[in-house]
């Protein structure tokens, strides 16, 4: 009886830990996946950009001429 | 009677030819279907990641989008420089044409020419001033998430 009782108990603390792991896990799947889609909004938003300071950079050195 | 054994076998034949065909599909479908959960498996951050825990890589993760942080503040810092730059020098460009015009150094036509090249590259200036506007709030939203976000 002591032996199940210990087993059941062992069990049930193996089972706890395990969620728990999987919790944490998971947290941390959620941080980095929204970490990753801010870190594709940068590359993205910085080409744009910079994309259009070269433009208006173009357009402003024709100024020079006038 | 031999007439319609044939036919009940016929039908038969194309119940079981079928039937192979669906058991195929089943099959293929549910080949595409463990392949797919393979690979979105191989994408569970919070897991190990060959010889670095879940929290580490996450790390890692953070400070790439910090550095991306960086390098856009840089890009918001230079355009700025041109927005400025490019203000001065549309007003200069504007009253050397008026001056030109005034003058009589440069015909209507050629004035028309280069107020023409002028609100083009207000018009880009003033695109980017917005730009940078948006830019920068949405930079301060993304370093404080990035900020919030711990390991």
């Amino acid at each position: 009886m002591k032996k199940i009782t210990i087993l059941v108990v062992g069990l049930f603390i193996f089972f706890a830990c395990s969620n728990e792991k999987k919790a944490e896990e998971k947290k941390v799947e959620v941080a980095i996946q929204k970490i990753d889609s801010i870190s594709v909004d940068l590359k993205e938003s910085t080409k744009k950009l910079d994309e259009s300071a070269k433009e208006a950079m173009k357009a402003i050195e024709e100024l020079d001429n006038i | 009677m031999l007439f319609f054994t044939f036919v009940g076998f016929q039908s038969l034949h194309a119940q079981g030819k079928s039937k192979d065909e669906k058991v195929k599909e089943h099959v293929k479908k549910g080949k595409d279907k463990a392949e797919k959960m393979k690979e979105k498996k191989s994408y569970s951050y919070g897991k190990d990641k060959g010889e670095m825990s879940g929290k580490e890589f996450g790390k890692m993760r953070s400070e790439e989008a910090k550095n991306k942080i960086k390098e856009k503040e840089e890009v918001v810092n230079k355009s700025d420089e041109i927005v400025k730059s490019g203000k001065e020098k549309i007003k200069k460009a504007k009253e050397r044409v008026k001056k030109s015009v005034d003058n009589g150094e440069i015909s209507k036509e050629e004035a028309l020419e280069k107020e023409l090249k002028i609100k083009k590259a207000e018009e880009k200036i003033n695109k980017l001033d917005k730009q940078i506007k948006k830019e920068k709030e949405k930079l301060k939203k993304e370093k404080e998430t990035i900020e919030k976000v711990k390991f």
